[in-house]
Parts: structure tokens; C-alpha cells; sequence
């Protein structure tokens, strides 16, 4: 819709307007820090991590971070896994089925540069980098429970960080 | 049923066709015959001393100089393990298809076929179904195989 | 202020949170449709074949079969609220009531329209 594109605009023409934009751009980015729900994109090993990261002891629910089984209702896909060939076209259908403003945690060394699989593998994609446009890397084959926390809480510090024209764009 | 006792059982229905290769291991391992590798197999599954019914696994090797296709099979009533390989050098990597003794074996030749490229005889759906939609890139297993982004592990 | 006022502020209250909140999601949002976007959601594989399934027509019957008796609870609850000071009369009246609907129960059970098919 228009008008929060147009806001800013306008905004700068009232002297002192600039504080309308800023603490609209706050309200807005820690509502949507707060409240990141991710696709459920477990392939491989990372994928137990993930679920025991999901699980009573180390909670994703106290982050506001809530498993959807589609890509049409979440924020972030927390791609947890290897990603061999045959999968690499349905992950970036996955990823162009999810509605702005969308990020992506790729979790594990089989997303970074291959991981393990990095020699003497046939078909498995060295990093998902070249497929679809990663946010926060997460070492670790697979990472503890608490290093996908805090990974989740860097992304939650990009995303404050972030201005109205960065998600309202493309 | 021990393995003394899976021996002298082989050796006595099966002498001639199968020889045996390795002791030491946990199962023994013989080798058969390209030309007689359907007669073995129906012998192991049909005969009551033997009753190999239950197919475990079959798979390529590429040793620098030949192919070997390797069968796992166990027998669930004498509770016990027998493996088999058939050497085939590279210029006529063809084996028979085993499926019609075992029904099992139709994906385990199909995952043959196109990882190594060793060419299945009456089998019904030789089709690619692991590896890429789009492969063209020749039989990946293979010692001599190469593609771009393919990076081997360099020898330290 | 009469007790029923409590009727159109809940109305009109909830009525106006679902437009306020849908309003202000509707401005805030950005909108980009791509055609690899909006393409229909199958599990990441390309869609095949109608996204018309067929429906089990036995649904329809057991919301007719709902929707009478339905409203014979409609009726039962105003009856049951003064039952106190009726006499026995009511009560006959009630019972012959649900006798007669109980009755095209009764055959609706026995045709089978209670299984599942």
C-alpha cells in the first residue's frame, strides 16, 4: 500500500517530522524482531538440533519463534540440513513462496561451504549461498542448541536495526 | 547355524560355483560366476539347508581395475549371513537383473545402474531416481568420474 | 442502562478490532506478487493436476441432520429456563416433542446415515 512508502516523504517536510519516521521504524522493527516465525526446513542432521532447540529445554517460543509448515506464513527459513541438487530447486521455490519481509539462517557447515561434504562429493551443493540470499550463517556440524539461539538473536538485532525502505522495497 | 557349518553346507550343494575368498571376516564372502550367478541365487533362496530368503543389499565397487557387485544376503531361519561378489571388468560391466528371485533387488540394480553404470539385464525400470532432475554428468561412483565443482580430497 | 446494552457494544467492538487491525496490517505490508511467488504452495515441487478435490456429499447430511436438532435445543432451552413453574402438562408436551423428533432419529440410524461412509 501507499502510504508507509510515502510516509517518510512527507514526514520530512514538517520540521521535527523525522521523529514520526524513526519511531514508527522502531515500533515496526521490534514488533517484527520479536515475533519471527520460521519454516520448517529440517533436511539432515541439523534438523534434530533444531528440534531439540524447539523443544522445553533451550525454547524457541520464549523468542516468539513459532514452526509454520508452509512458506506462505513465515518470516525466516532456518534452512537446517544438506542441500544436495536434486533439493536446490525446491528450496528456491520454498524461498520465493515466502511473502516480505523474508530472511534466511543457514544453519550448520553443509549450508556455509559444503561442510563435511566439501570433498569427494558428487551432488551435494557447496553452501546454499548461490541459491538464495543468506542473512545470518550459524557454524557448527551441527551447532549446540545455544549457538543456534544466539544466531537467531543476531538476526534479531538486524532486524532493529533495520529502515522502512529496506523491507518495503524489494 | 555357524559359519563352519555354512560352510560345509555351500560347499556340498554349491562346491563348484562359489569359492571362497575370505574367512575372517564376520560372513563369509565368496565369488561367483557372471554366468552362474541366477543359479546360485535360486539355489540359496530355494534349498531348506541354505534359505537365504531375505535379500539384504547389492552394490557396486570400483576398484581401480575392475567392478565388483557385491550381494548381502541372510538367511532369517538359520539366522545367518553370507556375501557373494561378482567380478565384471570395465569393458562388459553387465550383470543379470536378480529381481525376479527376489523382488527386493529392483532398486538396489536401479541405484547400480546409475551411480556406476553397470548395465542391468531384464530389469523392468532402469530410470534415474537419486541423483539430480537434470543429470547429465556422466556415472558419479566411478574412480575416473570428474565435473566442475567437483573437488577431491587432496592426498596429505 | 438496561442489561442488553451489553449486546451492541460487543457487536460493535468486535466488529471494529478485525477492521482496525486489518486496516492497519493492510498499510503497513509491502506487496511484491511475482509470478514465482503466487504460484500454488505443493510441498516446493511444481503444482500438478486440479486443486478441485472431490468433497464426501455426506457432509451435507450430517449438517441437515445437525441443523434439526439444532433447533430442537433452540427450543428446549426457554423451556427449560421456566420449567419451574409449569406443571405437568409441560412437561408431557416437552416429552411428546422430542419423542417425535426422536423418532426421525430413529430412522435416520437405522437407514445408516450415522455411519461414515
Amino acid at each position: 500500500m501507499g502510504i508507509i512508502k510515502k510516509l517518510p516523504v512527507y514526514a520530512e517536510k514538517v520540521p521535527g517530522g523525522g521523529i514520526v519516521t524513526t519511531s514508527l521504524e522502531m515500533v515496526l522493527n521490534q514488533a517484527r524482531a520479536r515475533s519471527l516465525w520460521y519454516l520448517l526446513f529440517g533436511t539432515a542432521c541439523c534438523a534434530i538440533e533444531l528440534m531439540c532447540t524447539g523443544a522445553s529445554r533451550y525454547d524457541f517460543d520464549r523468542l516468539g519463534m513459532i514452526f509454520r509448515a508452509t512458506p506462505r506464513q513465515s518470516d525466516v527459513i532456518l534452512t537446517a540440513g544438506t542441500i544436495t541438487t536434486k533439493m536446490a530447486p525446491r528450496l528456491r521455490r520454498l524461498y520465493d513462496q515466502m511473502s516480505e519481509p523474508r530472511y534466511v539462517i543457514a544453519m550448520g557447515g553443509c549450508t556455509i561451504n559444503g561442510g563435511p561434504f566439501y570433498y569427494d562429493s558428487y551432488s551435494v551443493e557447496k553452501g546454499i549461498d548461490h541459491i538464495i540470499p543468506v542473512d545470518i550463517h550459524i557454524p557448527g556440524c551441527p551447532p549446540r542448541p545455544e549457538s543456534l539461539l544466539e544466531g537467531c538473536l543476531h538476526l534479531q538485532e538486524k532486524i532493529k536495526k533495520e529502515k522502512l525502505s529496506d523491507w518495503q522495497e524489494k | 547355524m555357524t559359519k563352519e557349518q555354512l560352510q560345509t553346507a555351500i560347499t556340498e550343494k554349491l562346491g563348484d560355483k562359489m569359492t571362497l575368498l575370505d574367512t575372517g571376516r564376520h560372513d563369509l564372502m565368496y565369488e561367483v560366476k557372471r554366468e552362474n550367478l541366477l543359479e546360485v541365487c535360486k539355489t540359496l533362496k530355494d534349498d531348506e539347508s541354505l534359505a537365504f530368503d531375505y535379500y539384504l543389499n547389492s552394490h557396486g565397487v570400483d576398484t581401480k581395475e575392475k567392478f565388483e557387485v557385491v550381494y548381502n544376503l541372510a538367511s532369517i531361519i538359520h539366522k545367518t549371513r553370507i556375501d557373494f561378489k561378482v567380478i565384471l571388468p570395465y569393458d562388459s560391466a553387465e550383470i543379470e537383473s536378480v529381481q525376479t528371485i527376489w523382488p527386493g533387488a529392483n532398486w538396489f540394480e536401479r541405484e547400480m545402474w546409475e551411480l556406476y553404470g553397470i548395465n542391468v539385464l531384464n530389469h523392468d525400470n532402469l530410470t534415474r531416481f537419486l541423483l539430480a532432475d537434470d543429470w547429465d554428468k556422466g556415472f558419479p561412483m566411478r574412480k575416473d568420474w570428474d565435473a566442475p565443482g567437483f573437488i577431491r580430497m587432496p592426498e596429505l | 442502562m438496561s442489561a442488553y446494552l451489553a449486546i451492541p457494544i460487543f457487536i460493535i467492538a468486535g466488529t471494529a478490532i478485525v477492521l482496525i487491525t486489518f486496516t492497519i496490517a493492510r498499510l503497513i505490508r509491502p506487496s511484491n506478487p511475482y509470478p514465482k511467488k503466487t504460484v500454488t504452495y505443493e510441498c516446493a515441487e511444481e503444482p500438478i493436476g486440479d486443486s478441485w478435490i472431490k468433497f464426501n456429499p455426506h457432509f451435507y447430511i450430517f449438517a441437515l441432520i445437525f441443523v434439526i436438532f439444532d433447533v430442537e435445543i433452540v427450543f428446549l432451552f426457554p423451556w427449560a429456563v421456566v420449567f419451574g413453574q409449569l406443571g405437568l402438562f409441560a412437561l408431557i408436551e416437552m416429552v411428546l416433542f422430542i419423542a417425535i423428533l426422536f423418532y426421525g432419529l430413529f430412522y435416520a440410524w437405522k437407514k445408516g446415515v450415522l455411519k461414515w461412509v
